[in-house]
């Protein structure tokens, strides 16, 4: 085995030495002259029609240099192109950024943020996605409250024939799992540093973890050319799918626009951060499982309710992973899933750490054990009996190769100590055949 | 933009004067932890700011009957104090779990009575060792038991003129020991979802002489359980006798739901931890 | 704007500053005085990503009024070690993995020595008591506390 240089060897971290010395420079520790600083309006209603916004008073606000509203906007939709940079006519969630300011101080753009007065109109909001799922339900958007997949109200996974399959069962088994909104809570919070120069370019200070793809979103918020965005990035005081979407970056952009080429710092408080950031959505499961005496489950249905929020963002990305994945790493021959993703008047949620994968994965595993002690099979056997072997299909019907559960378990089961029966020890993921 | 005046009184005398000159308009400044937080997010901005860090109110004096600790002093000098583990145990424990170890370097037991929030764990400990305090004036002192200065969440009867000098705890004797317990959602860093005091002194016979129980987080003031008192005064200190104070303790409490804990698990959980403090005040640990 | 003197040893050194009475002391670092290690967090001490030494105490330095440090005496990273001389809290969070994304390892160097300072061979649980006011988001403490073990047995 030749000796390499760095596979295979234990290495320092290249920014180790320079976190520990304190050394690396985040976008809230660069320091530009002339800098201005920037705070938001905020809606205090969770559902509103915006009915007049007047910056009148806080645009005469000694110190103020720039108050940008929706009508500053150069193209005012992002994410899904129903999400608002700047509310214009309805505000859908607690916190929605309607005006910003730049000044040439934190203390002052607040004080100019107080004397912005807009005008709302109260409406009932509706926070519970299974009450947006009804037909006479409030509508959040124009298209309902039903995040669409190809025009779909769902994402449906189908393999063999479910409705008939689990007539055979020797034991049906049900679960509703869900998991609760999360806020990844990094601990460098959103920020932003933006810088529009004589030749039109914005220059961005970014905390995002996707550089590229916000350099895009930006560049068509702006009505340029990518060439006019330049982002400097790489940077962050953690993300974990906090700093995929634009939270400050995009604003901070549109207001640079209009601050005679000074650069303006947008540092989002905890507070914003916790009530206006992107979360995990809560999702709802609804399991429904054929089994057999011997363990083997023969059909498996799986509903999903995932509470997006107030506009789509990346859940129709999550609910598809989602829905590709909560069957399971497990050979089930007859699959039904059917994932929702609904509107509420919630802040839109988006990525965190798996996309849907990690509601799915607590799904299904406990599901397993409740499936295990119902049909008083071991829950370790249960998995080995159904785990997917090279081969077989996955629930969207794709071949599986280079399995590895079976393996994995017996190495997990070795590492802590639990004696597994011969038979599970000489299960192999690539043969069904004994090894 | 506040213009805010600052002072740094170099003596008692001197800051009394500010007091009295300037009455609410004037907040006191001692660790900061509750005062400086309000003012970084906005919640209150005052006109006049006091520091009274000069003033040499850090202090634990033992006296023969008397542990006199200066208002200024902070969690960590409490909570490592020798006198305070010895003779105010509940106190020590209190201080010791209170927020963080940077919180607890800044944090006063005075500025925390003063905060007077209802789940305060040093301001339980105190008031479960049926401490007084010491609020002084340009016109004098008075002396004010503690389970009479809380009115409400935030508000307290010492009025604005008057500075919280002194905690005056009678120090744990023969026979008698004092226990703190406190539940939160996390092990550290946490507000309590309940948080129990007791201090027991037993008779020669093993009867109790004297108790106190405290309960915070259950009311919107630190609270006394005086029927469970009353009802182990006098008695043996039987496992039988604690439980049923426990369970009187549970009763009179009036929790609610919020985001931290629901009335019921508040209930079940003061009569647990109520239970476990008075064994270990009265140093029966056999139990859990 | 009414502001007021401030005299007080940073790394060591005096400085001398005007600040108002209403910032604290993470603001004065990091902007009157170009400090930047300690990080701004949560602003209400409930992360402990301002932590710096006052007065050989680790504080919050959110929570501490600006104006109070005068006369005394603050130690933030900038003052602990260099490239060329690391301290060995520094030396031991590189070789053991103490930082990911290394925002919360300033607050949690400081946190270290403090606790170090006044207990040269924590146990485990000590390390991990005396960190209770720092958050980590990304490493899940253990090398962190490894890291804190680890400067201890160097400075044997």
């Amino acid at each position: 085995m030749a000796d390499y240089k760095y596979v295979g060897k234990r290495l320092p971290r290249y920014d180790g030495m320079q976190h520990a010395l304190a050394k690396t420079r985040y976008v809230n520790d660069l320091r530009y002259p002339d800098m201005l600083h920037m705070k938001v309006w905020r809606s205090p209603l969770i559902s509103a029609k915006i009915l007049n916004i007047d910056t009148s008073k806080a645009e005469v606000l000694p110190g103020v240099v720039a108050v940008v509203t929706h009508k500053q906007v150069p193209h005012n939709r992002y994410g899904a192109g129903d999400y608002p940079v700047l509310a214009d006519e309805e505000i859908r969630y607690l916190g929605q950024e309607v005006v910003a300011v730049a000044a040439v101080d934190v203390d002052t753009a607040m004080e100019a943020v107080s004397l912005i007065q807009v005008d709302l109109e109260e409406r009932t909001p509706l926070l519970d996605p299974f009450k947006a799922m009804e037909p006479d339900s409030i509508q959040l958007s124009p298209i309902g409250n039903f995040i669409k997949f190809d025009g779909n109200p769902y994402r449906q996974i189908l393999k063999g024939d479910f409705e008939s399959a689990i007539q055979e069962a020797d034991f049906v088994v049900e679960g509703y799992y869900r998991t609760a909104a999360q806020e990844h809570c990094p601990i460098e919070t959103q920020v932003s540093i933006c810088q529009t120069d004589g030749m039109g370019r914005t220059h961005i200070n970014t905390v995002t973890q996707a550089v590229f793809f916000n350099q895009g979103t930006i560049a068509a918020i702006l009505k340029k050319p990518r060439s006019k965005v330049h982002m400097i990035g790489g940077v962050l005081g953690g993300g974990f799918g906090a700093k995929n979407d634009p939270h400050a970056d995009h604003i901070a952009a549109v207001v640079s626009l209009y601050t005679g080429g000074r650069p303006v710092k947008w540092l989002w408080t905890r507070e914003e951060e916790f009530v206006a950031s992107t979360h995990r959505g809560a999702m709802h499961m609804f399991f429904k499982d054929g089994v057999m005496k011997d363990g083997r489950i023969i059909a498996r249905s799986v509903r999903s309710i995932r509470d997006g929020g107030a506009y789509i963002l990346t859940n129709d990305y999550v609910v598809a992973k989602h829905a590709f994945g909560v069957a399971g790493p497990y050979n089930i021959p007859n699959v039904k899933v059917i994932s929702y993703g609904l509107l509420t008047n919630k802040r839109p949620t988006s990525s965190m750490r798996g996309f849907g994968l990690f509601q799915a994965s607590f799904a299904f595993e406990v599901q397993m054990d409740r499936i295990a002690k119902t049909i008083g099979v071991d829950p370790w056997r249960l998995r080995f009996i159904n785990a997917v072997h090279d081969g077989d299909t996955s629930a969207t019907r794709a071949v599986l190769h280079n399995c590895a559960l079976i393996e994995v378990m017996q190495a997990a089961a070795g590492r802590a100590g639990i004696r597994l029966d011969e038979e599970l020890l000489h299960m192999a993921s690539h043969s069904r055949e004994e090894v | 933009m506040k213009n805010v005046k600052y002072f740094v009184p170099a003596t008692l005398t001197e800051a009394l004067q500010l007091l009295e000159e300037y009455g609410p308009d004037i907040s006191v400044l001692a660790g900061g932890t509750d005062l400086v937080r309000d003012m970084n997010l906005e919640f209150k901005i005052p006109q006049n700011i006091m520091w009274i860090g000069h003033l040499q109110l850090e202090y634990i004096k033992e006296e023969a009957d008397l542990l006199r600790i200066g208002g200024a002093t902070r969690m960590q000098t409490a909570a490592s104090s020798l006198a305070v583990k010895e003779k105010a145990a509940a106190l020590a424990k209190a201080a010791g779990k209170m927020a963080s170890p940077p919180v607890r370097s800044l944090a006063t037991l005075a500025g925390n009575l003063c905060t007077a929030s209802p789940a305060a764990d040093p301001g339980c400990a105190m008031v479960g060792l049926r401490a007084e305090v010491v609020l002084s004036s340009t016109r004098g002192q008075r002396v004010v038991p503690l389970d009479q200065f809380f009115l409400a969440p935030n508000e307290t009867v010492r009025r604005p003129e008057e500075l919280l000098t002194e905690i005056q705890i009678k120090p744990t004797g023969e026979r008698e020991g004092s226990a703190y317990i406190k539940i939160g959602r996390r092990q550290a860093m946490t507000l309590a979802v309940i948080n129990t005091t007791s201090r027991v002194k037993l008779d020669g016979a093993g009867k109790v002489e004297s108790v106190a129980i405290a309960i915070g987080a259950a009311a919107p003031t630190l609270l006394r359980i005086r029927p469970a008192e009353a009802m182990l005064t006098g008695q043996a200190l039987t496992e039988e006798a604690i439980l049923e104070a426990a369970e009187i303790a549970s009763k009179e409490i009036r929790p609610i739901d919020d985001v931290h804990g629901t009335i019921w698990y508040r209930r079940k959980a003061a009569k647990v931890l109520v239970a476990r403090t008075l064994r270990e005040a009265a140093k029966l640990n056999g139990g859990g | 704007m009414i502001k007021y003197p401030i005299n007080f040893k940073l790394n060591g050194q005096l400085v001398s500053v005007e600040a108002p009475a209403t910032i604290n002391l993470l603001t004065l670092l990091r902007d009157y005085l170009n400090i930047t290690s300690p990080k701004f967090g949560c602003e209400q001490g409930n992360c402990g990503a301002c932590t710096v030494i006052l007065d050989g105490e680790a504080v919050n330095s959110c929570l501490v009024l600006a104006l109070t440090v005068n006369g005394r005496a603050v130690t933030t990273v900038e003052g602990l070690g260099t490239p060329e001389d690391p301290h060995p809290l520094q030396v031991a969070f590189t070789e053991h993995y103490g930082a990911q994304c290394g925002y919360c390892t300033p607050g949690m160097i400081m946190a270290s020595k403090a606790l170090l300072d006044k207990n040269p061979h924590p146990t485990r649980e000590e390390v991990v008591e005396g960190i209770v006011g720092n958050i980590c988001r990304c490493t899940g403490y253990n090398k962190i506390v490894e890291s804190v073990l680890a400067a201890a047995e160097m400075a044997r």
